[in-house]
């Protein structure tokens, strides 16, 4: 059945998903607005390759719903997978076919199916095409693989560590080329990595998974904002056990403590601060900062 | 469009499919010799597709099925051929590349059946040799192969060694071998082996596909199968051995087998049916599972 919800391209609702026992998703709600490039992180094991491959409609969530495009992705038509690109951790292209006739075979099944930009984007990552898929590099295997996502023109394309196996170089190529899609199409990203200044670089939205469920999920310039670290200090007394309720993290150093809290005005701190008799410093942190601390709990 | 997808993906199938076409060739060829030299009987059949078999379920699966499915380790070029990542996160429609792998599967396992079917046109016949002494067939086995097989007949040939006579030498006595001719046996014998090895692919595809489901039994599969390929070897060896132990002690049992084939000639419309039916039954259910499978790997 599709539903028609126009502001958001996934919509998981109570999503979880286990293997043999071990949650691997638990109770993941998640909003992906359309049109954005949504940065996906977390830590290994997280639950980010479960997610997207939820998304992706390859495994289906032992409980809660999912709509991709307005549409249930375990129950996608042909046509719905015209409409979704996707880039595995792991993709495993057919080895035996040359780079060439795996473009050509997979383009009829692909109305809006790029040439253009399949020639562009081969000559860009200076692929050959006459060379059979088995002897490319593995950065380059994955280019090819993205050029595949890409060059059906999606409406939404998931990327799951797509610059994992790719150097420095292909990397910013790889990227630009994320920025030049969004500007021509408007299409939405959801792009899983673990390189986070690529996706600080990229990405307008963010979400943060620790132990399979989302901890963060908002626009990234509102993140950096309210975000941030906070030291107290010049307590007039020994502060003894100290919490903040909703801290990211509390770390104690000497007679200071260091809390990562969301602060969306410094004047909500000024009341407790002068029950402790302590004064207060507030530090930017920048992505990879604060994913360290919303994740560090995570159980490994 | 569609038709010119079809035809992608059973070129793609094909593509994956061609390097494993070397153990059905091999079992073709034995066949071929084993035709050749008329030692393919019932029993030896059955030997050699038991074995056949065996090598079937560690070939095929990963076409039909993913990486994992059996716990078996695998290189990449390997998992490039078994995972089912490729082609569901793709445009492909799920229920035409079910059908272009299952027929890639089934040309595979026809092969060395087709093959029999076809080198049995050669020597279409089946001959049962009815001595005097040990290992002739008992009166009444006599009677039921004449009563069950059409045109079955008794035949006597002259075997007397034809010896250069000369003056002064005794005539040599007549040497009449009786033996009972089944026409087309041997033929029909290769086709039923390919309706029952159809029917067999299509069970085993089933099962395979309702596995998934549970992982004990995927687990199971490699225990059964290190039962199973040993005691094919041993099957075939048996085969020999009674063969020749016939020879020397009498034959008054008739073959499970030809049994089997005279029921299933003077059935042949039942077993047809009974044979499309279970078929249509397991193509239908592998397809639902099929489709409805996740690419776990």
């Amino acid at each position: 059945m599709r539903t028609n919800s126009p502001d958001f391209a996934i919509e998981m609702d109570a999503v979880s998903r286990s293997f043999e026992g071990t949650a691997a998703l638990s109770s993941l709600t998640l909003r992906v607005p359309r049109g954005t490039i949504y940065g996906f992180l977390g830590r290994n094991g997280a639950g980010k390759t479960t997610a997207l491959k939820i998304i992706a409609g390859l495994i289906k969530p032992d409980s809660g719903s999912v709509r991709v495009l307005g549409t249930d992705p375990f129950e996608f038509t042909t046509e719905d997978r015209q409409r979704v690109g996707y880039l595995s951790e792991k993709q495993i292209l057919p080895s035996l076919m040359k780079v060439g006739k795996l473009l050509e075979f997979c383009a009829p099944f692909y109305p809006g199916w790029d040439q253009a930009l399949v020639d562009r984007l081969l000559a860009s990552f200076r692929i050959d095409r006459r060379k059979r898929i088995s002897v490319l590099s593995q950065g380059a295997q994955r280019q090819v693989a993205f050029i595949l996502a890409l060059a059906q023109r999606p409406e939404l394309l998931l990327l799951d560590e797509p610059a994992s196996t790719l150097d420095v170089v292909a990397r910013r190529e790889f990227l630009d080329e994320i920025l030049d899609l969004l500007r021509q199409d408007g299409p939405t990203v959801f792009l899983s990595s673990h390189i986070l200044s690529d996706i600080e670089r990229v990405a307008d939205h963010v979400g943060i998974l620790a132990d399979g469920t989302l901890k963060i999920s908002e626009p990234l310039d509102r993140l950096k904002d309210t975000v941030k670290r906070v030291r107290f200090f010049g307590f007039d007394r020994d502060p003894g056990s100290f919490a903040i309720p909703g801290a990211f993290h509390s770390e104690r150093s000497g007679r200071e403590w260091l809390v990562t809290l969301r602060v969306e005005d410094p004047a909500q701190l000024d009341g407790p601060v002068r029950s402790w008799g302590a004064r207060y410093e507030i530090q930017d942190l920048n992505l990879e900062d604060i994913f360290v601390e919303v994740s560090r709990h995570q159980n490994p | 469009m569609k038709t010119n997808h079809c035809l992608a993906l059973l070129k793609l199938e094909a593509l994956f499919y061609a390097r494993f076409l070397f153990f059905p060739i091999v079992f073709a060829a034995e066949i071929v010799v084993f035709s050749a030299i008329r030692q393919l009987d019932g029993a030896m059949l059955v030997a050699l597709l038991m074995l056949f078999g065996c090598i079937v379920i560690f070939w095929s699966y990963g076409f039909i099925f993913q990486d994992g499915t059996m716990g078996f380790r695998c290189g990449e070029q390997r998992r490039a051929l078994r995972t089912l990542e490729f082609p569901f996160s793709r445009a492909f429609d799920r229920r035409t590349l079910f059908g272009a792998r299952s027929l890639m599967f089934f040309f595979s396992v026809s092969i060395p059946l087709v093959t029999f079917v076809v080198a049995s046109l050669w020597h279409p016949d089946r001959t049962i040799e009815i001595n005097r002494g040990a290992g002739s067939p008992s009166p009444a086995i006599q009677a039921y192969y004449l009563a069950h097989f059409p045109g079955a007949m008794l035949q006597t040939a002259d075997a007397t060694p034809n010896l250069p006579s000369h003056p002064g030498s005794v005539p040599q006595p007549h040497n009449f071998k009786k033996s009972i001719v089944l026409p087309r046996a041997q033929t029909e014998l290769a086709v039923t082996t390919l309706w029952v090895g159809v029917i067999g692919a299509a069970l085993y595809q089933a099962m395979m596909l309702g596995t998934l489901r549970f992982k004990w039994l995927q687990r199971l599969l490699p225990i059964g199968l290190g039962v199973l390929a040993p005691g094919a070897v041993m099957a075939i060896n048996a085969v020999q051995i009674i063969r020749a132990a016939k020879q020397h002690l009498g034959n008054d049992r008739l073959p499970v087998l030809d049994r089997a084939q005279a029921w299933a000639i003077q059935n042949s419309l039942v077993f047809l049916l009974i044979g499309a039916v279970i078929i249509g039954l397991a193509l239908r259910f592998s397809r639902r599972r099929f489709v409805r499978q996740e690419a776990l790997a």
